[in-house]
């Protein structure tokens, strides 16, 4: 699967059901609320299309020839396609429920549902999706970030992130305290952190932990 | 007339033909002439050759009896030549007495002997006949018989004569022999009938004509008695009369309705018809449904049985003769035509289903058979049998409505199995409306309303609707409980309302269907709800079958095709898990079930209802894995063509 660096901003909602009429009336009801809509009779369909670069979610039928919208969504999983997904059913049952909200779904609704709550679980999808992609797109910027930082440095960042005070940073690692306050003021410019707690809180996205010597 | 001349008289004579006559004459002639001319009486002799004359007039001819006489005359006037030489003497005069006395003998035995061949002539003739003829004298003792007699009776004719005729046949007189006696002397003849025992023992039955001769002064003298042997004919009489007897006692008593009706008139009337030159019955009296009715009133009932008198609930049978209007009711006039046309063609038999009013006023239902006796009858005793099968109707009626409850009950059932699916089948087109729907007051709210996505998503909903009415029609149709309706059926469209029902079932199980429909398959005649019933449960049996197969792919073919012939065959093949040979006959069993929770009455329900379309429904194991179905049910190809 590629992006498609394109239509950057425009977000997309993904359908995925066998029934024609179905997926021509959500269309039509997506787009009168100015979504885009894509729509596939069945998950291998979507799978062989290109998915836009822009915020999006994926509309569900459980029921599908070949694999299940259950078993579909754990595929996506794997191959980490992290689309939220909103599953429609004729007739959902409670297990059915409970398996797609603990996969990460969005939301289940049964049909006929109202427009409304599609609408409204597209909206949620669509901000969660737009989320995971900005916070996606916030750490890419901080990995770049932290590859600059010397090997000494991004030590004393994972010292300083576990809220080592200078001097006991400076004792862990065995340098003057001056001297860690020095690299603590490069690596607050070269990582761009406006304070302290940003700093760890970057340092916490990144998953610097200090390695216990 | 006494025994010797009427032995004497005829030709045939015994004594007569035989050889020794002649000689005995000519010695009688030898001996004359020697005493006549050798001794010297004076008496005549010569006239002894008279005697002579007689014996020849009985054994020769007339040539030979006038060649006799004029040898007798020769050797009397040789005697007398010899003896006296012309002396005009007594001699003379005693000469010529002899040759008178020979003379006047010889004149009276040919006229006898012409007079006897008269009479031979005619008793000839009496032997030509085959009649018995015998002639008996006053005391009843046989004087004649002749040869039918013989042939008849087995004495011959010297063994009869002679004996008392009713003592030789132990006559058996009708009355006493005394009455009989007394009339034929009254008035001449008697007839009557007679049995006699022949000869060899047997008794014969003759019927007897008598007639009494007179002499000129009417005393009797004797009988003539003609017989002709009637026993077989008498025997033939008595089988008719006893015949005839056991057919009025089986007519009378017999346990089913019996008629004689006289077609004679309605026959007429047909004869008519084909003078004009009609042919097409059949037609005709379709069309001229008048005649029909006019045939109807021609129609004469002669009789009718004790039965038919009960069953039509008439308190006697002449309520029932005549006219056949009292028991007719108008919906029958159609089977009336066809016993028509069965008349023109000169059928013998005939039989149909109809209907009869009871003079109660009852309805019957009836098996009608009439014999018609073969052409060129006047058709006026036809035998018309009528069997009530008011009540095997009314049986087999209930019959039928217990099936087409129970076909019900187990159509609900398997409806029953499919619920699930066929409510996902109704809810997703009214899902697909709702969402339409709302998109379309989405798109209506727009500034200006989106008219044309308005347009297309009241279409979308439009569509939606049909197909949705579509399942919940095919679904009520198969739930209702109705009487079963004979249609022109397309078994292709009765195959796709039955995919449309079970096509989520098929789905939901992960099966592949795939149809194969043949094109311009000619039409069954039939009722739709119950070959959908036969197909659909073949299609949920083989998703059945399938559900436990994870091996293989789960494939349903559906195949409609017509093979050579008038017949439209449906097949039905899955990749389940078979059936057992030893299943395979048995499968269509009632209450014969492989399934856990099974009834047993969807494949019998499927026989029946296949079985009373005229067609056949078997099952086969197919090479590869699952098993496949076949039905087959008569093409309506009059409706094709």
């Amino acid at each position: 699967m590629k992006t498609n660096e394109g239509s950057e901003s425009q977000p997309t909602v993904f359908v995925i059901d066998d029934d024609d009429s179905m997926r021509r009336a959500l269309t039509s009801l997506f787009r009168s609320v100015g979504l885009r809509a894509e729509v596939f009779g069945s998950a291998p369909e979507f799978l062989q299309s290109k998915l836009p670069e822009a915020p999006g979610c994926l509309v569900l039928d459980i029921r599908l020839p070949g694999p299940s919208g259950l078993d579909f969504q754990n595929e996506l999983a794997k191959v980490n396609i992290h689309i939220p997904i909103i599953f429609i059913t004729g007739h959902g049952d409670i297990p059915m429920t409970v398996r797609a909200m603990k996969a990460g779904a969005v939301d289940f609704l049964t049909k006929p549902f109202r427009d409304q709550d599609m609408l409204d679980a597209v909206a949620t999808a669509i901000e969660r999706d737009r989320k995971r992609r900005h916070d996606e797109k916030i750490l890419l910027e901080l990995r770049s970030l932290f590859a600059t930082l010397t090997t000494r440095e991004q030590e004393v960042l994972a010292l300083v992130a576990s809220g080592l005070m200078n001097k006991q940073a400076a004792a862990e690692i065995g340098l003057a305290e001056i001297t860690v306050k020095i690299h603590r003021g490069h690596i607050m410019k070269k990582m761009g952190a406006r304070s302290l707690a940003d700093l760890v809180r970057m340092a916490e996205l990144l998953g610097v932990r200090r390695t216990k010597s | 007339m006494n025994r010797t001349e009427m032995q004497d008289r005829p030709p045939s004579s015994a004594f007569a033909t035989s050889p020794i006559v002649p000689v005995i004459a000519g010695m009688i002639a030898l001996a004359i002439f020697v005493i006549d001319t050798a001794t010297p009486f004076d008496d005549a002799i010569a006239v002894l050759y008279v005697v002579v004359v007689l014996m020849a007039s009985n054994s020769v001819q007339r040539r030979g009896v006038l060649l006799v006489a004029s040898g007798c005359l020769a050797l009397t006037l040789l005697s007398y030549f010899a003896q006296h030489r012309l002396a005009a003497d007594t001699a003379l005069v005693r000469c010529l007495m002899s040759i008178s006395a020979i003379g006047a003998t010889t004149f009276l035995a040919l006229k006898n002997q012409s007079a006897n061949m008269v009479v031979r002539e005619r008793a000839r003739l009496l032997d030509l006949t085959h009649d018995t003829v015998f002639v008996r004298d006053a005391n009843d003792v046989i004087t004649y018989w002749n040869l039918g007699a013989e042939e008849q009776y087995g004495w011959h004719q010297e063994e009869a004569i002679g004996r008392v005729s009713h003592e030789l046949m132990k006559t058996v007189f009708p009355v006493p022999l005394a009455e009989i006696t007394a009339e034929l002397l009254r008035t001449g003849r008697w007839e009557g009938e007679l049995v006699h025992t022949k000869r060899d023992g047997t008794r014969v039955t003759v019927a007897s004509r008598w007639s009494l001769q007179k002499d000129e002064r009417g005393r009797p003298i004797c009988t003539m008695e003609t017989n002709n042997d009637i026993t077989e004919r008498k025997r033939a009489d008595a089988e008719l009369r006893e015949s005839e007897r056991r057919y009025r006692h089986i007519f009378q008593t017999a346990g089913v309705s019996i008629w004689e009706e006289d077609f004679s008139q309605v026959k007429a009337a047909i004869d008519d018809l084909k003078a004009q030159g009609i042919r097409e019955f059949a037609r005709h009296f379709a069309t001229h449904p008048e005649f029909v009715r006019r045939a109807i009133a021609l129609v004469r009932i002669a009789n009718v049985n004790d039965t038919t008198v009960k069953l039509l609930a008439a308190r006697h049978k002449e309520e029932l003769l005549g006219s056949l209007q009292n028991v007719f009711v108008p919906e029958s006039e159609a089977v009336f035509a066809d016993v028509l046309v069965a008349i023109a063609e000169g059928r013998t038999f005939f039989e149909s289903e109809t209907v009869l009013r009871a003079l109660n006023g009852d309805r019957l239902t009836v098996l009608i058979t009439i014999a018609f006796p073969p052409e060129p009858a006047p058709l006026d005793c036809v035998l018309v049998g009528l069997m009530d099968i008011t009540e095997r109707n009314r049986t087999q009626e209930a019959l039928q409505q217990a099936q087409t409850e129970l076909a019900h009950v187990t159509r609900v059932t398997t409806l029953g199995e499919l619920t699930a699916s066929i409510a996902h089948e109704v809810n997703q087109p009214l899902a697909a409306i709702v969402t339409a729907g709302e998109a379309c007051l989405r798109w209506l709210g727009h500034e200006p309303p989106q008219l044309g996505e308005v347009r297309s998503a009241v279409e979308s909903m439009i569509g939606d609707s049909v197909r949705a009415s579509e399942v919940v029609s095919g679904l009520r149709s198969l739930s209702k409980k109705a009487t079963p309706q004979r249609t022109h059926l397309n078994l292709n469209h009765i195959v796709d309302e039955v995919v449309l029902l079970v096509r989520r079932e098929v789905f939901n199980h992960g099966v592949s269907l795939q149809l194969e429909l043949a094109p311009a398959l000619p039409p069954v005649l039939g009722d739709r709800v119950q070959l959908q019933q036969v197909i659909m449960n073949l299609l949920v049996n083989a998703i059945q079958a399938m559900a436990a197969v994870t091996d293989r792919p789960r494939e349903l073919f559906v195949r409609t095709h017509r093979p050579e012939g008038e017949q439209v065959f449906i097949e039905v093949r899955d990749t389940g898990i078979g059936i057992d040979p030893e299943n395979l006959k048995q499968l269509f069993n009632a209450f014969f079930s492989t399934k856990p929770n099974g009834m047993g009455m969807g494949l019998s329900i499927c026989r029946s209802i296949i079985e009373a379309h005229g067609g056949r429904i078997w099952a086969s194991r197919n090479d590869g894995p699952g098993a496949t179905f076949h039905v087959t049910l008569p093409a309506d190809l009059e409706t094709a063509s």
